[in-house]
Parts: structure tokens; sequence; C-alpha cells
């Protein structure tokens, strides 16, 4: 199997930049401890029990088979690491930020949905920022959506502003300047950007940059 | 025929005479003029009567004088007339030297007493007419002097009326043009706060919202929220390009 096979086996269970990561770090190890140990019969299963990790990168080992396995030999174990490292690189990928660190079921279901609904090999950076409260913000190809609250919030303005203006004692015209675009909040953003909600604040995105 | 010495003790009589109906007249100016002299202290405006009574005087003194001359004159010319004739004795002319000289003392004395009459009731006359004259002239005063009270008084209510108009009027404005101003700002002050409000009214919902919901909301209620915001993506075409 080439690189690129390999790559498209791990991303067919693993959703998420981080998993990828992780699968990646405990494939290493388990790797080395095959090949590079006394023990050069060692199963995913021993290695499972052995470090006893979680039961979805467990259930990621085992699913993987000996055809992936059977690629790997004493002599190329690191290359084609790093070349999955590097075909992460050229993989489509979209930043989803969530208001909260969402359990591995939910992330799963989440990196699912845009196994689904987006290229196959998508795979997705997940960062946590509370102003994606209510719905959640992506950049996709160089673009930022919002869907969060204030999305929402914003896109039924007028029913809100009414709401509010019936106890106001002297209902004041709506600013033009205030002017609610339906559309999303999205933004020209350039690249991806490493840690958790390291994003520039969504509310300052300009509206309609798409 | 008269002897040297009843020549001589006649002549001393006249001039005694002479004397005294001088001093009188001076006595009679003095008080006069001295009594002027306090009219004038009280009034400055009777300087016409006074002069008036001093022209009265003078002319009582004068007819006075006149008449004494011409008593002093009768007599020299009776004394005179007597010496000339020669005819009388000494003892008759003595007496009637003395009778004649009480004559002439006694005619002196009633005119000095007329005189002073006269001058008594025209002084009496002319207080009166001062007094008079100055009630006139103090009521006249006084008319004049209400009138001109009151229509200085009428003047400056006018004044002061039309002054606390304008003063009313001015500050009324003023006060007018202030709380035009203040309500001014207070509008303008509601306009920037409603607008501001209205401005970050999503951002303080948004918030509200956040604080409240968000530990309300289980893990699987934020993940529904998520697949449905991502189908909303999908479905305006987010995903497209």
């Amino acid at each position: 199997m080439t690189s690129e096979q390999l790559f498209t086996t791990i991303l067919g269970a693993t959703y998420t930049t981080t998993d990828f990561h992780r699968r990646l770090s405990l494939l290493r190890i388990f790797l080395e401890k095959k090949y590079f140990t006394a023990n050069g019969n060692l199963s995913t299963a021993d290695f499972v029990k052995s470090q006893n990790p979680e039961q979805s990168d467990a259930t990621f080992l085992a699913s993987l088979g000996d055809e992936f396995y059977s690629a790997f030999t004493h002599e190329n174990i690191y290359k084609i690491l790093d070349d999955l490292e590097a075909e992460l690189k050229k993989a489509p990928m979209v930043i989803l930020y969530v208001p909260l660190r969402f359990p591995p079921p939910e992330v799963e279901k989440i990196g699912m949905w845009f196994r689904q609904n987006l290229p196959v090999n998508v795979i997705v950076d997940m960062k946590v920022d509370s102003a994606a409260f209510g719905g959640c913000m992506f950049v996709w190809n160089g673009y930022m959506s919002d869907y969060s609250l204030r999305y929402l919030l914003m896109k039924h303005k007028d029913e809100v502003s009414n709401v509010i203006g019936k106890y106001s004692p002297q209902p004041q015209a709506t600013n033009p300047s205030n002017s609610i675009n339906s559309t999303p909040l999205r933004s020209a953003v350039g690249g991806t950007s490493e840690g958790q909600a390291n994003l520039t604040n969504p509310k300052n995105s300009t509206n309609g940059a798409r | 025929m008269f002897l040297p010495m009843q020549i001589d003790y006649l002549l001393m009589t006249l001039v005694a005479l002479t004397v005294f109906l001088g001093a009188s007249q001076l006595a009679v100016l003095f008080l006069f003029t001295r009594m002027m002299r306090d009219l004038k202290g009280d009034h400055s405006k009777n300087e016409e009567f006074a002069g008036e009574a001093k022209v009265k005087s003078g002319e009582i003194l004068q007819r006075a004088t006149s008449d004494a001359a011409k008593i002093i004159s009768d007599a020299r010319s009776s004394g005179l007339k007597f010496v000339t004739d020669e005819k009388m004795s000494t003892k008759e002319f003595a007496e009637k030297f003395t009778q004649s000289m009480e004559m002439i003392e006694e005619s002196f004395k009633n005119q000095i007493h007329e005189s002073a009459t006269k001058a008594d009731k025209s002084f009496e006359s002319l207080l009166s007419e001062l007094q008079k004259t100055i009630d006139g002239h103090m009521k006249q005063n006084e008319t004049v002097f209400a009138q001109k009270t009151d229509a200085m008084v009428d003047k400056t209510e006018k004044l002061m009326g039309a002054f606390t108009a304008e003063l009313q009027g001015k500050v009324k404005g003023q006060v007018e043009a202030e709380i035009a101003a203040a309500r001014k700002e207070i509008s303008e002050y509601r306009t920037r706060r409603l607008a501001i409000i209205d401005e970050r009214i999503i951002d303080i919902i948004e918030q509200v919202m956040e604080v409240v919901l968000a530990k309300k909301m289980s893990v699987a209620d934020q993940s529904d929220l998520v697949y449905k915001s991502l189908d909303e993506a999908k479905k305006e075409h987010a995903f497209g390009k």
C-alpha cells in the first residue's frame, strides 16, 4: 500500500487532526515495539492491553487490518510515518469552532457529518471558542462562516428589535448602518492556525466577504 | 426881650428835641431792619415783600421826619416870632415856651405814637400779607410737590413695570432656552443610548443567553445545535466553494 492509501485508511475512522496525531503517535509506538524490540509477533490486542488507550483508539488499531500493517517494514517505518504527516498537511481541512470540548462520541458524529457532506479525505481541526455558542463557526477554503447564536440573532434582528421596542418609551428608528444581513458572517482568513481558540474573534468579522 | 441866656436855653432845648427825634427814628429804623432781616432768614422768596415793607417804613419815617421838621420849624418860627415881637416877658416867654415845648412834646409824642402805631399796623399788615403769601406759596408748593411726586411715582411705576416686564421676559427667555437645551441634550442622550443599545443588543442577548443556557444545555443539546448549524450552512452552500 502506498502512503496515500495508508492515509486514506487511517482517515476512514479518523475525523479530526487531534485524533489523527494521537493515533499516529500510538501507531508509531506499536510499530517500534513490534519491529525494534524482541517481541516481533506483538499483536494489536496485546498492545492495547499493555498501553490501555481510549476505546476508540483501540478499536481504530484493530480496524486497520493486516494489509495495513504489512506495508510497514523495519526499514520504512519512519519514512511512512513522515509521509502520513505530509499527507495530512495536503488533505482538505476545515477548521471548526465549537463552544465546548465534546466527548469522543460527539466528535466522531460531527466528523462523520463532514465526511458525508464534504470531500472524503476532509479532516476537521476542531477548536473550542465560546463565541460559537448556540451553533458553530468554521473556516473552509480560507473563508470563515459564523453559524453561532450570534448569527441567528443577527438574522432575526428585526424581530428582536421589535420585541425590545415594545418596552421602549420612544421606539427609535433602526440605524441604517446596522442593517441586518441575512447571510451568515463570513470573512477571509489567512491559512490555519495551530492551538486552541486561536482565531481572530469572529464577532469582529466583516460580513459578506465571500 | 430875650436874654442871651434864655436864647441859649431855647436853642439847647430845640437841639435836644431834634436829637431825641433822630434817635427815635433810628430806633424805629433799627427795629424794622432787624425784623426784615429775620423775615429774610425765614424765606428767601420774601425779599420782595421785605423791600415793600422797607419802602413803606421809609415812607412812614420820612413822613414822621418831615412832620418833626415841620414842628421844629414851626416852633422855631414861633420862637423867633415870639422873640421878634419882644413883647412877651421872660416869664411869659418861659411859660409860653414851656407850654409850646409841652405842646411840641405832646405833638411829637403823638406823632411818634401815631407813627409807631402806623408802623406797627403796617408791619402787622405786612406780616399778615406775608403770612398769607407764605401760606399761599406753601400750599402752591405742596400742590406742585404733590403733583411732581405723583408724576414721579407714576413714572417710576411705569419704569419699574417696564423694567420688571423686560427682566421677566429676559429671564423667561433664558429659562426657556435652558430648558430647551436641556431637553435637547436629554433627547440626544437618550437617542445615543438607544442607538448604543440597539447596536449592542445582539451582543447583550448573546452574552445573556450564553451565560444562562450554557449551564442548562446538555452536551448532546449543544451537539445538536452544531449539527443544525452545519445543515443550515450546507443549505446555504457555505461549503460549495
